[in-house]
């Protein structure tokens, strides 16, 4: 079990960002105007943002426009990014502040995403990673729990679910997930634990005993 | 009691959130208590599970369309019609129209009527001056009176003829 925990927390790490000095010395250009750098850092982090907003609205077109929008104002405003260190957290804010100013306090209508067809065809747009080892059952397992994940994920109220996608999805800190959803890091980290609750409990009730999922209380 | 404090920071136990000390704490306690080791586990399970969710990738043009829009503003605008057109110039035209057009109006109504509006005005303001009178309570000898206070109606002489001047020196 600690080495499961040690993982996950190692996880968290690995993924959160570039080394410093890269980062501090990308934003430095780009704030100059430079293009260049700021496609490296679109390099970076667009993948981060893209997914983000997909996990928020459930709309793979509404995220290519929301993170496109998030990129043109972040490099237009990057004269107000004091702390280069937190260009992530920021870049997050401005795109957590554009789903917002898209749905004002609404909530967007999710789709859900499709599984996979008869032919085996997706066609939810989503890019399955090449895992050669996998088989056919693995595909269609991976699509129908992708399915009932994504579900979960959007039945839960909107502040668990923009910490929940931080913290099991894009697996930032807490420290960066208060940054961005400017709370407390003690409300932050309470929320978290609450969202993972009701995902966990929302999944056992539609998995059931499928899946081995019969060790759930 | 112990299990219900214990069970809200196993989350970040999970996410290795938890300072070393408090850590271990929370571990001892998994040891000796079923009930929060299987709620521990079922959350573990969950997080690896959602961890698996497919990642989507951008459109290969997407970084094209970002930078066309960052590059397109700034090209276009040239320095004369940053000049010509600076934002200061938009509440201006506002005022200026405003002016314009009010002033127009007033063009619009003919001059005779206008000189008859105008007089009309002043004839209601006239009588209603001459209709101003304080009262004064003021106590006499034989019991309370009044005093009336008359303004100087400057407007009452319609003599045409400018008086004498009363401050010329005699």
């Amino acid at each position: 079990m600690k080495d499961k925990e040690h993982n996950a927390a190692s996880d968290r790490k690995a993924v959160s960002g570039v080394e410093p000095e890269q980062l501090d010395a990308l934003v430095n250009s780009a704030k100059t105007g430079n293009i260049a750098a700021f496609s490296e850092l679109y390099g970076l982090y667009g993948k981060k943002i893209l997914n983000y907003i997909f996990r928020l609205t459930g709309s793979r077109e509404e995220a290519e426009d929301l993170m496109q929008d998030t990129f043109v104002l972040a490099f237009k405003n990057l004269d107000s990014l004091k702390e280069n260190a937190k260009f992530q957290s920021w870049l997050f804010r401005i795109a957590q502040n554009n789903v917002y100013q898209k749905y004002r306090g609404k909530t967007p209508q999710i789709e859900s995403i499709d599984v996979h067809d008869s032919s085996g065809e997706s066609s939810s747009g989503v890019t399955e990673l090449p895992t050669p080892t996998k088989g056919p059952e693995d595909k269609l397992l991976s699509a129908e729990l992708e399915k009932i994940v994504q579900r979960a994920i959007n039945e839960l109220p909107e502040k668990y679910r923009q910490v929940f996608v931080l913290s099991a999805v894009q697996r930032l800190s807490y420290q960066e997930i208060a940054d961005i959803v400017g709370r407390s890091l003690a409300s932050v980290k309470s929320d978290i634990h609450r969202a993972r609750v009701e995902v966990r409990d929302k999944i056992k009730e539609y998995l059931g005993d499928n899946y081995g999922m019969s060790n759930l209380h | 009691m112990e299990c219900r404090i214990y069970t809200e920071s196993l989350t970040a136990l999970m996410d290795g959130e938890l300072p070393n000390e408090e850590a271990s704490t929370i571990r001892a306690h998994l040891l000796v208590c079923r009930s929060c080791d299987a709620e521990y586990r079922s959350l573990l399970y969950t997080y690896e599970l959602v961890g698996k969710a497919q990642l989507i990738d951008s459109q290969p043009a997407a970084w094209s369309l970002i930078e066309r829009r960052i590059r397109t503003p700034k090209e276009n605008r040239s320095f004369l019609r940053s000049l010509l057109f600076p934002n200061i110039w938009l509440p201006v035209t506002a005022i200026a129209a405003l002016i314009l057009f009010t002033s127009f109006l007033f063009l619009l109504v003919p001059s005779d009527n206008r000189s008859v509006a105008l007089q009309q005005v002043l004839k209601n303001y006239i009588q209603e001056r001459d209709r101003e009178f304080s009262t004064k309570g003021v106590l006499n000898n034989q019991g309370v009176g009044t005093v009336r206070t008359v303004h100087y109606n400057p407007f009452r002489d319609a003599s045409p003829v400018p008086k004498d001047n009363p401050f010329k020196a005699e």
